[in-house]
């Protein structure tokens, strides 16, 4: 039998490398059941919630972070092929990558879509005089290039033809933001610019951090992902969500944990409870 | 040999000079800009730093290993049952899924598969809602152009469909409201057939075909004259149409 040592610390004993060593194939086990156990949890939240919207008409999203991608379902059948991506990471140019851990913790319930960037683009009514005759119904297009970034789509007279951006953000009503990218050769200028608002953006919520500020959701989204794709793709997706609808994250595997042994005799259930979240 | 030294009057004088100036001000704004630039990648790095540090959780084990032991052989049991739960679930949400012949329409892709189980029996490009708002002049209304997502189901099969205009077609084009519902009738813009899925919105064909593809609808969907008498001819009344 081995006797685990450790030091005191105010949540209970940190196990010291000594005492891992004498215990390792123990506390691997009793680690591993943990993790299991967590991700089995995780997996279990997502099925009743998968669940409960399969129950009804209405279509969601599942996004897997693992296999970058999204799948669009109705009735827990994926009826849109997979929509993925080249990387999903946690600053612009993709030098931080979306770690499992921070995903773990951001995205536990269901994200709603609450707005998508350069959609609803306005229909002005044309001129009788003049609208038809130019064979568009939009009476500015430079209005409509202004709205969505892009040019009308060149169609036949009296079509409502519109193209989308293919950058652009999805916010979240749990104020999460995907910054949906397609993939740019930067030049030295831009790459440098690019650097510099990330140290800002970095040294901005620093400051918020110092002055306790550093948790107030107006300002800083709870995660910011950027997920690089092809153009068609962003496209396509910016067309298929509509504000409303819901996605689902397929869990990561749990992020690694730290045991800490307990002062008393642990009971069965000791094991299975955080201390420190 | 005695060699003078240069009076400190001179020397004072030198450096003081105007390009000896610039030069200190130009080492200590390098000076600045490096000590600035190192202090914010610190910031930036302790930030990184902070955030891993904090994302580790901390699990109480017992201390000692019968306890353990003992602590495991009910964590085997949660995690047992969470799995078999688990499945269940699985099975549950697998037997909701769409089964003999149903319509799936991509409103991203543009397409429309006509489906039995899980073959596909057809695939059409078809063109679907723009997605852009138009609002009244005269009214406070708006309408958004897009087509609805979600499980729907053919309620009616028309042949040689008639359009009824409905406000927004007037407000669109910059016309009158019509005194005469007649003047709402319009014959042969829809196609030869159509299928009602509820609430104005159809599945029928179009008299712009080249703009198949595209999306320049106005919530419905348009089919090409030849796929949609195929899948016209191919499903009934109640045929499930899923739309995402």
């Amino acid at each position: 039998m081995t006797l685990l040592t450790g030091t005191m610390t105010a949540a209970g004993w940190l196990l010291t490398s000594d005492a891992r060593a004498g215990a390792e194939t123990q506390l691997d086990r009793y680690s591993a059941l943990l993790q299991e156990k967590r991700a089995l949890l995780r997996e279990s939240g997502l099925l009743k919630q998968e669940a409960e919207v399969a129950a009804t008409k209405s279509p969601y999203i599942l996004f897997d972070p693992a296999a970058r991608t999204l799948e669009f379902r109705i009735r827990g059948k994926t009826l849109k092929k997979a929509y993925s991506f080249s990387s999903i990471a946690l600053d612009e140019n993709g030098r931080r990558p979306a770690s499992p851990e921070q995903i773990w913790k951001a995205l536990q319930g269901p994200l709603t879509v609450l707005e998508k960037q350069g959609g609803r683009p306005e229909l002005i009514p044309p001129d009788p005089e003049t609208g038809r005759e130019a064979g568009l119904l939009y009476s500015d297009p430079n209005q409509l290039a202004a709205q969505t970034g892009v040019v009308p789509v060149d169609t036949d007279a009296g079509l409502l033809g519109v193209d989308v951006p293919t950058d652009y953000h999805l916010k979240f009503e749990e104020d999460v933001v995907f910054h949906i990218r397609t993939a740019k050769t930067l030049t030295l200028r831009q790459k440098a610019s690019s650097r510099l608002r990330d140290i800002a953006q970095s040294l901005r919520l620093s400051l918020a951090g110092l002055w306790g500020g550093g948790d107030s959701r107006g300002s800083v989204p709870r995660l910011s992902l950027y997920m690089t794709t092809d153009s068609d793709t962003a496209k396509n997706l910016h067309y298929s969500l509509l504000p409303g609808e819901r996605v689902f994250t397929v869990p990561p595997p749990p992020p690694p944990i730290t045991l800490i042994a307990s002062k008393g005799a642990g009971s069965p259930h000791n094991g299975s409870r955080p201390v420190v979240n | 040999m005695f060699e003078p030294t240069p009076p400190k009057f001179a020397m004072l004088q030198r450096a003081s000079s105007l390009p000896g100036r610039i030069a200190r001000a130009l080492i200590l704004l390098l000076v600045s800009v490096l000590l600035i630039s190192a202090g914010l990648l610190a910031l930036q790095w302790s930030r990184d730093r902070g955030t891993a540090v904090a994302e580790v959780e901390m699990f109480e084990v017992p201390s000692d290993p019968a306890a353990i032991e003992s602590s495991m052989g009910a964590l085997e049991k949660e995690v047992r049952k969470l799995a078999a739960a688990n499945a269940r679930l699985q099975q549950r949400i697998h037997s909701m899924r769409p089964r003999g012949t149903y319509l799936v329409i991509d409103t991203g892709a543009n397409r429309m598969y006509l489906m039995k189980d899980e073959q596909l029996l057809r695939d059409a490009i078809i063109s679907t809602g723009s997605g852009v708002r138009l609002s009244d002049p005269d009214k406070p209304r708006s309408w958004v152009f897009d087509t609805p997502r979600g499980e729907f189901s053919v309620r009616r099969k028309v042949n040689e469909p008639v359009w009824t205009k409905p406000d927004w077609a007037f407000v669109e084009a910059g016309e009158d409201m019509p005194k005469r519902f007649s003047e709402r009738i319009e014959e042969g813009v829809l196609g030869d057939y159509a299928l009602d899925l509820g609430d104005g919105y159809l599945i029928h064909g179009t008299l712009f075909e080249r703009a198949l593809g595209l999306h320049v609808t106005h919530g419905c969907v348009r089919v090409g004259a030849k796929d949609l008498e195929a899948v016209f001819k191919a499903i009934g009344i109640g045929t499930k149409v899923y739309i995402i």
